[in-house]
């Protein structure tokens, strides 16, 4: 899998190409900003961007426009966003603009190497990546009244593993239980929770997700 | 010096009642003697005479005691005693007789005296001194003159010097004098005018009057004129006296509105309000009020334009006011109000009252801004700061700490299997060391400064808060974004008092509420927990300090039953 970095860190980003080149990855490009992450990805051709969201000059969140932008230029291009705070409101905003080949994930995954490794796996081929942390934290909301509550502990652990971006075979992977044991277990979720079924893995990401966030207003 | 204000001395004080005693004895002297030695024929007229003399001395008397500082009641006093001396023309005693012949008509003298210097008390123009000395020397012509033509038996040359002193007395009174006081009438603004007036509209009656019969009795001569002419002269010469006393009883109503001013000062609190308010008290439509500039040291009307005290206008004079010492303001009007110096100084006391407390008002105020300007200065500057130090953490020692721990994790793969069990568990656990450092530095650069609020906004920041909070708590806001100022004093409202809640209150749940209302956002954080929010406590009285200093207002309500409920209204443009 062919890889660019972009981190305005040198020491990090040295580090974690490093780590990547070990671990199998070809790395094609590193920028320190936002414009030489795009050049890098002109000309390196790589399958996944990871791409840390704040970046000079303005440091907040040049690293989703950056996304935007390769998103738009290079649809094959997975986008991994790297942020030290994970902000539901920047999921959101991120997906919005489509889930196929896209994730967002903490920065302190880079110590846990093979969840990195996974996630620019997953992102490279297509598929959608939401931090657990993210997850957790919305499934472990207390609401005042809570729907989750009528969900078995298995629903939940995956409606939990859907949020994350899980196909039904990942997901059936996961639990080691057939895919049609999956597909029954989310048809009763989306029945509980009177949620709209959606068509595909991906659409039902940002459905899940905009549900879980939802109940909190 | 015209403009300035005469202050009544001891010593004129001390003056004018020895001068009143001695008309008081010599009015009473004449008044025996006249009653006494009145020959029949001619005692209804002179007694006429003394009784209109009495009219003079009794209202000088009163203005006297009024205006201890004015010539005009010594002078109404002088022309009374004057008219006793002419009473006394009937007396048997050739002394006094010969006395009354002699200052017959001195009277006159005093008379014009008094209405030319009016309301002063003194001459103000060479012309009115011209006046006077022709005066003086009309009446000697008669009075010496002719007299002492008669008492020769010069009786010809006597009628002839008579018709040439009543052509003299004819031109000058009907066409010098009384012209002269109705020119200064009209001349006159308000307050001058009232005072003017009645006392120009009887001496003018009196004048023409008197030329007209003076022109009658000497050229035509009909038989009934000595019988007309006297009733009529006294009638009309009793009034001028009275028009006296009727022009201060119409300054004493406009002193009793001084009072009213103080109430109409104390409501308009500006200095516009000022000129209108004491143009109508005092009666004077052209008055202007200036006041103290220190740094072009002059006077500066409302709109700005300097206002220089009147020196070479004698219908203009200036009050100043002052205050410590310090020139405060000037108030230039007509100088007929300083004749009745009490309402002049009524008006400015009370006048000084309102424009100190004017510049008093205007310097709290100035100060209170200075201070307001400086207090959000201080909040924007931390604020600043708290950003600063928040980027620094972020981009120094939490990547600095990723790198150690990605580091670390690459050091125990290299290493591999070469490593025993105990040194794999070290290594793990200074992975996981660093890992909770850099972890719990992240937390600390989010409560220094959360980078989302700045990103994203407060409502963003708000819902980064409430998803991590461990109870359920219901959140609205706007998504739009506020001055940076704003939007962090709300959020630190928010966060401090949802940081209360945990810790306090003990509540199942809360709330946080963000509204945009009118020119203000309004934050309110409420819970269902058993109170006891202490507003003085250090978190709430710093979000307080915060609010205050961006002129907000903050409130805390907290009750057993009730919960807590905190407030703040941030005003934002």
């Amino acid at each position: 899998v062919r890889v660019v970095l972009a981190d305005d860190s040198a020491l990090l980003r040295e580090s974690l190409a490093r780590a990547l080149t070990d671990a199998g990855f070809e790395m094609v490009g590193q920028a320190g900003d936002a414009r030489h992450l795009l050049e890098a990805v002109d000309e390196g051709a790589p399958d996944v961007a990871v791409v840390d969201i704040r970046m000079p000059p303005t440091h907040t969140d040049e690293g989703i426009e950056a996304a935007h932008v390769i998103r738009e230029r290079h649809p094959k291009v997975g986008v991994l966003l790297l942020s030290q705070h994970l902000q539901t409101a920047y999921a959101i905003k991120l997906l919005s603009a489509g889930t196929e080949g896209v994730g967002y994930l903490l920065k302190d995954r880079v110590s846990r190497l093979e969840e990195l490794e996974e996630a620019i796996r997953r992102v490279g081929a297509g598929e959608t990546v939401v931090d657990p942390e993210i997850v957790a934290r919305l499934v472990g909301r207390r609401r005042d009244r809570d729907p989750l509550d009528e969900l078995t502990e298995r629903e939940r652990a995956v409606l939990a593993l859907m949020a994350e971006g899980r196909s039904n075979r990942g997901i059936s992977e996961q639990f080691v239980v057939s895919e049609r044991t999956v597909e029954s277990h989310v048809a009763s979720i989306f029945t509980k929770l009177d949620l709209a079924v959606a068509g595909d893995d991906h659409r039902r990401v940002l459905a899940v997700l905009r549900y879980l966030r939802a109940d909190n207003q | 010096v015209p403009g300035q204000r005469a202050e009544p001395s001891k010593v004129k004080t001390m003056v004018g009642s020895v001068l009143v005693a001695t008309c008081g004895a010599v009015g009473l002297v004449g008044a025996i003697a006249s009653w006494v030695f009145f020959t029949t024929n001619q005692a209804p007229v002179l007694v006429g005479y003394h009784l209109v003399g009495w009219a003079f001395a009794i209202t000088g008397l009163m203005g006297w005691a009024r205006r201890p500082g004015n010539r005009t009641g010594p002078l109404l006093v002088l022309t009374g005693a004057l008219l006793w001396m002419l009473s006394m023309q009937g007396s048997h005693l050739l002394v006094l007789r010969t006395a009354g012949g002699l200052l017959g008509s001195a009277f006159a003298v005093a008379l014009i005296y008094l209405v030319l210097a009016f309301p002063v008390g003194y001459l103000t123009s060479r012309y009115d001194r011209a006046l006077v000395v022709a005066t003086v020397l009309i009446v000697a012509l008669e009075d010496i003159g002719v007299s002492l033509l008669r008492m020769a038996s010069a009786h010809e040359i006597a009628t002839s010097l008579y018709r040439v002193q009543s052509a003299l007395v004819i031109v000058t009174a009907a066409g010098m004098i009384a012209p002269r006081l109705i020119r200064r009438w009209i001349a006159a603004s308000g307050p001058g005018r009232r005072m003017l007036g009645p006392l120009v509209l009887s001496t003018s009656v009196w004048l023409f009057a008197h030329a007209l019969v003076r022109f009658v009795h000497t050229f035509v001569q009909p038989g009934w004129i000595d019988a007309a002419y006297q009733p009529f002269n006294q009638t009309v010469m009793a009034a001028i006296p009275l028009t006296v006393v009727f022009g201060l009883s119409g300054a004493r109503a406009r002193r009793s509105r001084v009072g009213d001013l103080v109430v109409e000062l104390g409501r308009i609190h500006s200095s516009e309000g000022l000129r209108p308010a004491l143009a109508r008290t005092l009666g004077d439509p052209g008055l202007e009020v200036g006041f103290w500039s220190a740094e072009q040291g002059r006077y500066l009307t409302v709109d700005g334009l300097a206002l220089e005290p009147p020196t070479d206008d004698p219908r203009k004079a200036a009050t100043f006011l002052e205050s410590q010492g310090h020139p405060l303001a000037v108030i230039v009007h007509d100088a007929a109000l300083l004749d009745d110096p009490r309402l002049i100084d009524a008006s400015g006391v009370a006048a000084r009252l309102a424009v100190e407390n004017e510049r008093l008002h205007a310097e709290v105020r100035a100060q209170l801004e200075a201070v307001r300007a400086s207090r959000a200065r201080i909040v924007e500057a931390g604020d600043a700061e708290r950003r600063r130090v928040e980027r620094n953490l972020h981009d120094g020692a939490q990547q600095r700490l990723i790198t150690l721990t990605l580091q670390l994790r690459m050091l125990s793969d290299a290493l591999g299997s070469g490593l025993d069990a105990r040194q794999q568990e070290l290594l793990e656990r200074a992975r996981q060391e660093a890992s909770a450092a850099h972890a719990e530095l992240r937390e600390l650069a989010q409560g220094v400064h959360p980078s989302v609020l700045s990103d994203d906004g407060l409502a963003a920041a708000l819902e980064y808060l409430v998803e991590r909070a461990p109870l359920p708590v219901r959140l609205t806001a706007p998504h739009e974004r506020y001055p940076t100022s704003v939007e962090s004093t709300a959020y630190f409202v928010a966060a401090e008092a949802l940081t209360n809640v945990l810790k306090h209150a003990r509540a199942s749940g809360a709330s946080i509420s963000v509204t945009n209302g009118e020119g203000e956002l309004v934050v309110e954080v409420t819970d269902d927990g058993h109170g006891g929010a202490d507003p003085e406590g250090s978190g709430l009285r710093g979000i307080a300090d915060r609010v205050a200093a961006l002129d907000g207002s903050f409130k805390v309500d907290s009750s057993p039953e009730g919960g807590t409920r905190v407030r703040a209204g941030i005003p934002c443009e």
